[in-house]
């Protein structure tokens, strides 16, 4: 019997992370092999096949048995011994995982869908973590730049988690593929469940950026996965007085590289970057300088840009307006006028 | 065998029918057989009727009576057709000459007359001589009926319908109780706010107050009323019908009215409803006014999405089992909401994503469409509290709204909110339409959101007196819109 064949079988009732603790315990005699017979001692695969028969296109990937060659290489550090992959896979080139704070703002989601396009404009499989804030604006930022995606859930294929991403992890599927090491079924049961997919998906990449890690996020989880696998992290930097970037800024002073945008993530990958959006010439105009140099990162109130300009409150909405037009300030859904970046 | 013949009216929401009350005495088993309406108000006319009728001295006691109100086909209900019954009744005993006179009363069992709820709105369409309760006598002059008779008494009645007693003119109604609209010098900084709330009356235009509890939102929009011009007399009578239907008729008010349901209210209370005909609900009682619905995101979404009909059409049509009616609907809307449930808490916001996106969701996108303007209501700082300095009082912005809101109806014959699209189009510069294809381009504005935001261009224009909507009046109503469509793209 093939190794994959035993491993199906063993899949549907071990946990995964039984045969990572077994590869830890066997230490180097832990061949995927020797690790696979001793969880077959201790949980008579079953016979009959599983009740929830996998759908067709789920293919289950094994160490040394389709696992893509980065990832398999994890094994030895603590990586999957099998995958459940459905969907397409991306392909050779460069993989660039981006991830992040669930609570995302405004500023990073935009941050977030923008790094994803442009990495996909230059031709990087963008992976990441299908939750809702940073991970999902990647995955959507990529999808609409015709670029190709993974997710690495945390939970089973067919489970309908985050609620409310039925159509993204259906696009997810048809670009790059969704991957999981869980069987399907597997609902949301152990916390660590979402920290454990986060070595698959460092394993999966050449590089990780970290989009807006709050001080005790997941992300910086993977930060530390992608440390101890040898992936380069890249971080984008935030505003100290950000609370939800916290961690972010941690990273950086422990000397992770800090990334603007898509092209510096590819300058580190060392490949040619997106298409340069060329710098465009920035005039404001004289009746709008006022107010446009008082913008920043950081959604400023109107009633704060009344009060500092001196402006009756129509002609600073009308310059509010005309800023954004002119794609020089961006209107904070819940207030304030922020500078546009680009 | 004899026979005689009343008038009155039945009502139908504010549709009055003329109805013709014919009393018949005839020979057989006694009896009082009432026919031509329904409900139990109307089953019991015919025991208040011979109740009071006794009390006069005329036993029916032994008489067979049949009593027809005709047209049998229009819905009649409640108790309002009880002193045209009695005088049917008497008018077939002989005991009085006939008549032409619309009676409108309800009877007590021992011959006073009680005052009736729709008396106003029942005689709008009618000339000639009328008898009311003494109660609604102030309604019936404010219908234009030149010389109402009003009555107390079966007695009197009857001696007046025999000519043997004359009219006493009626006092006059009191004022009525004169609640001050606030003022809104009382509203501190609040520029964007206020600005909006200036707009949104200048044109007529929907109105949703964005912002963290005690920021001022209900404030701001109890002083709405205020910036409206004071009713003209066609809008009054409709006011004024409406609240007579619902016995709530207190004179002739021009001040422009006020609801402000709470947000457990059922689709029957801000819509309309009930059994057998349907009775006027909030946004019906707001009309030419303010229908205000603080805590927007509380409502349930069914009650909310019942608005989306009326705010269009400016009617709402409810069917019951009796009849279908319509009541006036035209209301200037202002909602006030929090942007997420902990309403941000002193410290931040402490919600999850997912909870703001459900708690967003309540405002549909349908229903989101119908406001043009949504200003953020930010919390005052302390200083600006407590050093006592004051806002704009409401008289000079009244004067602003009054102006612009002249130079709408000189053009348009309407506020620019309901004016038509393409008259609203035809005075917009090239320039502008510019800003607004450019807004909808990025995304900023939705294509519903569009016409809208032109339509606020256009009030923005009359208020600072351009007779061409210019670009910056288009921006300034993108502004007011953006914010709007960028919450609803962050809920949907």
């Amino acid at each position: 019997m093939s190794l994959a064949v035993r491993v199906r079988r063993l899949a549907a009732t071990c946990e995964p992370v039984e045969a990572v603790r077994a590869r830890r315990r066997m230490g180097e005699a832990g061949t995927p092999e020797a690790v696979v017979a001793a969880l077959e001692r201790r949980h008579r695969p079953m016979t009959a096949p599983p009740d929830r028969a996998p759908s067709a296109d789920d293919r289950l990937l094994v160490v040394g048995e389709g696992m893509p060659e980065r990832l398999a290489e994890t094994w030895t550090q603590g990586g999957p011994l099998w995958v459940w992959w459905r969907g397409g896979d991306g392909g050779p080139g460069p993989v660039v995982g981006i991830v992040g704070t669930r609570r995302a703002t405004h500023d990073g989601q935009r941050l977030a869908h923008e790094i994803g396009g442009g990495l996909a404009e230059a031709g990087v499989q963008v992976v990441s973590g299908m939750a809702k804030g940073i991970d999902q604006a990647a995955h959507r930022g990529a999808l609409e730049a015709g670029g190709v995606t993974t997710a690495v859930l945390g939970t089973g294929l067919d489970v309908a988690y985050p609620s409310g991403s039925g159509s993204l992890r259906r696009q997810v599927a048809a670009s790059g593929g969704l991957v999981t090491e869980h069987v399907h079924g597997y609902g949301v049961r152990r916390p660590s469940q979402f920290t454990d997919r986060n070595r698959i998906l460092v394993g999966l990449v050449d590089a990780l950026v970290v989009v807006e890690a709050g001080a005790r996020s997941g992300a910086l989880n993977s930060a530390t996965w992608a440390a101890n696998l040898g992936r380069d992290v890249l971080v984008v930097p935030a505003s100290p007085s950000s609370p939800v970037a916290a961690g972010s800024l941690a990273l950086l002073r422990d000397g992770a590289t800090p990334v603007r945008h898509a092209a510096d993530v590819c300058e580190e990958l060392g490949i040619p970057g997106p298409g340069e959006a060329a710098v465009r010439e920035v005039t404001v105009a004289d009746h709008l300088r006022p107010v446009a140099e008082l913008l920043g990162p950081q959604p400023v109130p109107i009633a704060t840009l009344a009060a500092r300009t001196g402006m009756p409150i129509r002609e600073l909405l009308v310059a509010a307006s005309a800023l954004e037009s002119a794609g020089l300030a961006r209107r904070h859904p819940d207030g304030g006028l922020m500078a546009a970046t680009r | 065998m004899s026979f005689g013949v009343a008038r009155t009216v039945a009502i139908r929401g504010l549709e009055a029918t003329p109805v013709t009350v014919e009393a018949h005495l005839g020979n057989g088993l006694p009896g009082f057989t009432l026919l031509g309406g329904r409900g139990a108000a109307f089953r019991e006319c015919a025991d208040r009727v011979r109740a009071a009728l006794a009390s006069l001295g005329f036993a029916l006691a032994t008489r067979k009576v049949v009593v027809n109100l005709a047209p049998a086909d229009v819905p009649k209900q409640g108790a309002r057709f009880d002193l045209a019954v009695a005088v049917a009744v008497l008018r077939a005993l002989e005991a009085l000459p006939p008549g032409e006179e619309v009676l409108l009363g309800e009877l007590s069992l021992d011959g006073d007359i009680r005052g009736v709820a729709g008396v106003l709105p029942s005689l709008l369409a009618h000339r000639g001589a009328v008898v009311v309760p003494a109660d609604n006598v102030h309604e019936a002059l404010s219908a234009g009926v030149a010389e109402p008779v009003a009555v107390g008494q079966m007695v009197e009645l009857v001696a007046m319908l025999k000519g043997n007693a004359s009219q006493v003119p009626p006092a006059p109604l009191p004022p009525p109780p004169a609640e001050a609209v606030p003022d809104l010098a009382d509203v501190v900084g609040q520029l964007e706010a206020r600005r909006a709330v200036e707009v949104a009356a200048a044109g007529g235009h929907h109105l949703l107050l964005l912002g963290p509890p005690g920021a001022g939102k209900s404030m701001l929009a109890r002083r709405l009323p205020g910036l409206l011009p004071p009713l003209a007399t066609s809008e009054a009578i409709t006011v004024a019908s409406v609240r007579s239907v619902s016995g709530r008729y207190r004179g002739l008010d021009r001040r422009p009215p006020w609801a402000a349901p709470h947000h457990s209210s059922s689709a029957a209370a801000l819509l309309g409803g009930g059994s057998g005909i349907a009775r006027p609900g909030a946004v019906s009682h707001a009309c030419h006014g303010v229908l205000f619905l603080d805590e927007l995101f509380e409502w349930s979404r069914q009650t909310l999405d019942g608005l989306r009909e009326p705010l269009e059409e400016g009617v709402v049509r409810i069917a019951r089992s009796a009849a279908t009616v319509r009541y006036p609907a035209r209301v200037l809307l202002v909602a006030a909401g929090n942007l997420c449930p902990c309403g941000p808490a002193r410290d931040g916001c402490r919600c999850r994503p997912d909870q703001v996106e459900r708690y967003r969701a309540r405002l549909t996108g349908p229903l989101a469409d119908r406001f043009d303007l949504a200003p953020l209501v930010e919390e005052v700082p302390a200083e600006a509290l407590a050093d006592g300095r004051t806002g704009e009082p409401t008289a000079p912005v009244r004067e602003r709204v009054a102006a612009a809101r002249g130079l709408a109806l000189d053009r348009f014959g309407a506020l620019n909110a309901v004016a038509p699209t393409d008259l609203v189009r035809a005075t917009v510069s090239g320039d502008a339409l510019e800003v607004l294809v450019a807004a909808t381009a990025a995304g900023r504005l939705s294509a519903r959101g569009f016409h809208r935001a032109m339509r606020v261009a256009r009030t923005c224009a009359d208020l600072s007196g351009h007779a061409v909507v210019q670009a910056e009046d288009a921006h300034e109503a993108v502004a007011h819109r953006g914010r709007l469509d960028a919450l609803w793209r962050v809920a949907a």
